[in-house]
């Protein structure tokens, strides 16, 4: 971040901090415009898991958060049997049959009743029409089951009203993604050869930069003809970021497959081992955090393509414009579908240095994706989009809250290692100092009782400056609400 | 389910609910299909593609977007649990190959190091070479490091091999004195692979080999015991094999410094057959530097084999490692001579390639390769190199050269091509690619 913008976001911190705590449940639109402090947008979309599915049991644990209790709904299977929502979901072996989630099966899953309104009482009945066993599928993974989800969804902020693009399988989702449209097609295939170079090339006809890193073994899906310099490894993401040299936007994509070099599927989809896509989501974030610089300048976006055929309460919402353009909209005949209707609802946590703890319903779907890159980097979507879907799609810039950045770690027993490798000892950096200084003033301003309390002339080294930076966050959130 | 539909800021041009969802009541064809449950897993998962197949061919029929359907329906024929069919080759020189692979998940609710996941495939080519193969697998995914877990493997393969060049051992054979022996390769393994830190995984297995060599009397009239080794003689192994091997970084990457090292020890103990007991060791080296890819990457690749005998012992011919075109494992050695040219115990080999994207999806490579075979280990020095060098027309995806022509020439033989290739990067449609091969 440029130095007065820093100073700028430290000015603004007294009003911010305690503003944000109104957000937390409900966040106001901001106004719309880059934010100079974000230089890199890093997206980790991983595979076919509902809302409810990974974060629904969070509820008791984030204020506000549109989740589940075990009990509050069901569906019924086909003889009458009620399946309820419930704890339970295993990282492996419950999903014998992947359940189905192409265009036909989400319509069975939505339960739509005489009035057109989704029910969503449809999943269990879909899931033991296709030979599975329907109580799974309104199973729900418990926050201590997935521990990097959760602290990350805790720390940070997560989206509860982000919803699949379309309601159908990964194809159309991912396009959405990567083009903030799927051309019209709700069943398109997995080799996007006339689609253009998307987000990408957008951002580089504006002299910016973007890239996909993938896993060597399974690949990339659908965007393999984009171009060979628009691509890089996992391996690259990670030195990318250490180096500080990751490009303006990032997109992620997790293993697909267990491969014979060893390497074990990462993208949680059904019936892979879910526990290998919770580390993956730390070795992401602990990518990030891995050069302070990176960290400082970055957004990371967590999201899932599509729900797989797993349970989530919320019916998804639709939309009063379609996609396309006004004069030629898209438009499915067989099956009849106009882009009006978005999927069903996915976790999506916005983690930034720059955003509170807790939970934002604005509406999001993945077209959001595009528009913000194009938001940040390129120019108001309105004008730079193609299509009416992108357009019209709210952005996560506006989440972004006028704080100083945030450098406190989420709880994740897991890894306390790594944790403790980072305080390393020796004299505290300039920066280090720097900020210490101005949170110090921050807290004179906000919290004076608390800055007089503590002495930024002791920080001498980086385990001082840390545990410095720690409290003094930690006191500000406590004002703001968030303790 | 109100907070889902007042929480929401209002529509001022951007995206926001408009109204409870009414959907098109318009019936939409070829509704699910229904499948009944299985506990068998095999009858599971036939069952499931052949819904899978159904719904894929209605749609296909009566949907719109053909072009993606058609996707859609390769994807559940040639990927995924059940029935598919296989292609590609049984070895070089053997032709090309077609068969059939069954994959059936053993998933039940069970801890992981309890899920096992099975193929069995078998091909056969045009030439009459064929296999049969099948493998149970279990990755013990409750541990990984750095995206791997360890990995225990049960297999058992038969390769029939009816016709394989060979030109007799070592380096000076002439390339007319060419003549064909058949090979019977059955095996059957068990493996356990694991990773640890700082990107090194070492791995154990023990196998039993039965190798049954079949040579006519123009062979025989040709070679003998001295100059073709066990030619008459079925062997049969026990084999013991420690590996160790590392890759920086330990993700890969397409661009800065990257390197892998693998170091294998077998030991061949011949339980019958005569005295053909022998220790294999292998090394393999590579290193690589990746730049932008209109600057392009470089390659180095080196290897070295040594096949020790037992006192009185022999390696048999047919174990023998060879250099040229491609070997048994398909691996491509000197390209601009014939397949499996030069046979001998051991073998050292180096290649230095520059890989470069012209216009996307196309790249070029040049390449130059140095290698020779040697009766002893002490023969494997720099002098006396056989020497290719080549180009290579790459088809890129993903940035990063996935299949290629080769256009390999040496001195001795003149211009030699090959084309090779991998599954990696396909639109995602080899994610569920398996089987045995």
């Amino acid at each position: 971040m440029a130095e007065l913008g820093r100073r700028a976001v430290l000015g603004l911190m007294a009003g911010g901090a305690v503003a944000a705590a109104n957000s937390r449940v409900l966040s106001e639109p901001r106004s719309e415009g880059t934010d100079p402090r974000i230089r890199h947008i890093v997206v980790l979309m991983l595979e076919n898991r509902s809302f409810d599915h990974m974060l629904g049991l969070l509820m008791p644990e984030i204020p506000g958060l549109r989740g589940v209790k075990a009990g509050d709904y069901f569906n019924e299977g086909a003889d009458g049997t009620r399946y309820y929502v419930t704890d339970g979901a295993k990282y492996q072996g419950q999903f014998t049959v992947d359940p189905a989630h192409e265009f036909e099966n989400v319509h069975e899953q939505l339960g739509i009743s005489g009035s057109g309104v989704p029910s969503m009482r449809g999943f269990a009945s879909s899931y033991q029409g296709a030979g599975g066993d329907p109580a799974n599928i309104m199973r729900c993974f418990r926050p201590e089951q997935l521990p990097a989800l959760s602290a990350l969804a805790k720390h940070y902020l997560v989206c509860d009203n982000w919803f699949s693009s379309v309601p159908g399988a990964t194809a159309p989702n991912r396009q959405f993604a990567h083009f903030g449209t799927s051309f019209g097609q709700i069943n398109s295939g997995l080799i996007w050869l006339d689609r253009g170079r998307g987000i990408y090339g957008r951002l580089n006809a504006a002299g910016k930069h973007g890239k996909i890193y993938y896993a060597r073994g399974s690949g990339t899906f659908g965007m393999t003809f984009l171009g060979s310099k628009y691509f890089g490894l996992y391996g690259d993401f990670v030195a990318d970021c250490r180096r500080g040299s990751l490009p303006d936007y990032a997109f992620v994509e997790p293993s697909y497959s267990d491969d014979p070099d060893r390497t074990i599927a990462t993208d949680q989809h059904p019936d892979h081992y879910v526990p290998a896509g919770d580390q993956f989501i730390w070795d992401v974030y602990k990518a990030l955090r891995a050069n302070e610089e990176t960290w400082r300048t970055s957004l990371l976006l967590i999201v899932w393509d599509e729900h797989g055929g797993i349970f989530d309460h919320v019916p998804p919402p639709r939309l009063p414009y379609g996609d396309g353009t006004p004069e030629k909209p898209f438009r499915s005949t067989i099956p009849p579908f106009d882009f009006r209707e978005l999927g069903v609802r996915v976790g999506a946590v916005l983690v930034s240095p720059y955003v509170n703890p807790g939970v934002d319903h604005t509406l999001f779907e993945h077209a959001s994706i595009p528009a913000t890159v194009t938001q940040q980097f390129i120019g108001d979507p309105r004008e730079h989009a193609p299509f009416l879907r992108e357009k019209n799609a709210n952005r996560l810039l506006k989440l972004l809250a006028p704080i100083p950045p945030r450098l406190d770690w989420p709880s994740y027993p897991v890894d306390r290692k790594l944790k403790g490798a980072r305080v390393s000892e020796g004299p505290a950096t300039a920066f280090q100092l720097e900020h210490v200084q101005e949170l110090h003033n921050a807290l004179a301003r906000i919290l004076p009782d608390v800055a007089r309390a503590s002495n930024p002339a002791a920080v001498r080294t980086k385990k001082d400056a840390t545990e410095f930076i720690a409290g003094a966050m930690a006191a500000l959130h406590t004002r703001a609400g968030y303790a | 389910m109100a907070c889902a539909l007042t929480c929401l800021p209002s529509w001022t041009g951007a995206q926001t609910l408009d109204a409870p969802a009414p959907l098109p009541e318009a019936a939409t064809p070829c509704p699910p299909q229904t499948v009944a449950p299985h506990a068998d897993p095999l009858l599971r998962s036939l069952v499931t593609e052949w819904a899978l197949l159904k719904q894929d061919w209605c749609k296909l029929m009566r949907w719109e977007d053909t072009w993606p359907r058609i996707q859609y329906l390769l994807v559940d024929v040639f990927t995924g649990p059940g029935l598919h069919p296989t292609g590609g080759i049984v070895v070089p020189d053997g032709g090309v190959a077609a068969g059939l692979a069954l994959n059936v998940d053993w998933n039940t609710n069970a801890p992981t190091y309890q899920r096992f996941s099975s193929s069995v495939e078998g091909r056969g080519s045009e030439n009459g070479f064929w296999e049969v193969g099948a493998k149970v697998q279990t990755l013990l995914a409750g541990y990984s490091e750095r995206g791997k877990s360890p990995q225990v493997t049960l297999f058992a393969t038969h390769l029939d091999l009816p016709r394989l060049p060979f030109y007799g051992l070592g380096n000076e054979t002439p390339q007319d004195g060419r003549k064909l022996f058949g090979l019977r390769d059955t095996g059957v393994a068990a493996s356990v692979d694991v990773p640890i830190p700082f990107g090194v995984a070492v791995a154990g297995e023990l196998a039993g080999l039965w190798y049954a060599p079949e040579v006519d009397t123009s062979f025989g009239s040709v070679f003998n015991e001295t100059t073709a080794p066990g030619l008459h003689t079925r062997t049969t192994y026990v084999r013991p094999r420690v590996s160790v091997a590392w890759n920086y970084p330990d993700r890969g990457v397409l661009y800065g410094l990257s390197s892998s090292a693998l170091v294998s020890y077998g030991f061949y103990g011949a339980v019958a057959g005569g005295d053909f007991s022998f220790s294999r060791l292998e090394a393999r080296w590579n290193v690589g530097f990746g730049l932008d890819p209109r600057i392009g990457s470089l390659r180095f690749a080196s290897r070295v084999m040594v096949n020790d005998p037992q006192s009185h012992s022999n390696v048999p011919f047919y174990l023998q490692p060879t250099l040229g075109g491609a070997d048994i494992n398909d691996e491509n050695v000197l390209r601009g001579y014939s397949n499996y040219r030069f046979r001998a115990p051991n073998l050292v080999a180096y290649e230095l390639n520059y890989e470069r994207a012209i216009i996307d999806p196309i790249g070029i490579r040049i390449f130059g390769q140095l290698g020779k075979v040697g009766q002893h280990a002490s023969d494997l020095g720099f002098d006396h190199l056989k020497s290719s060098v080549g180009a290579s027309l790459t088809f890129r995806l993903g940035g990063a050269a996935i299949a290629e022509i080769s256009f390999g020439w040496s001195e001795a033989e003149g211009l030699h091509v090959y084309g090779t290739g991998n599954t990696n990067n396909l639109g995602g449609l080899t994610a569920g690619l398996r089987g045995v091969f």
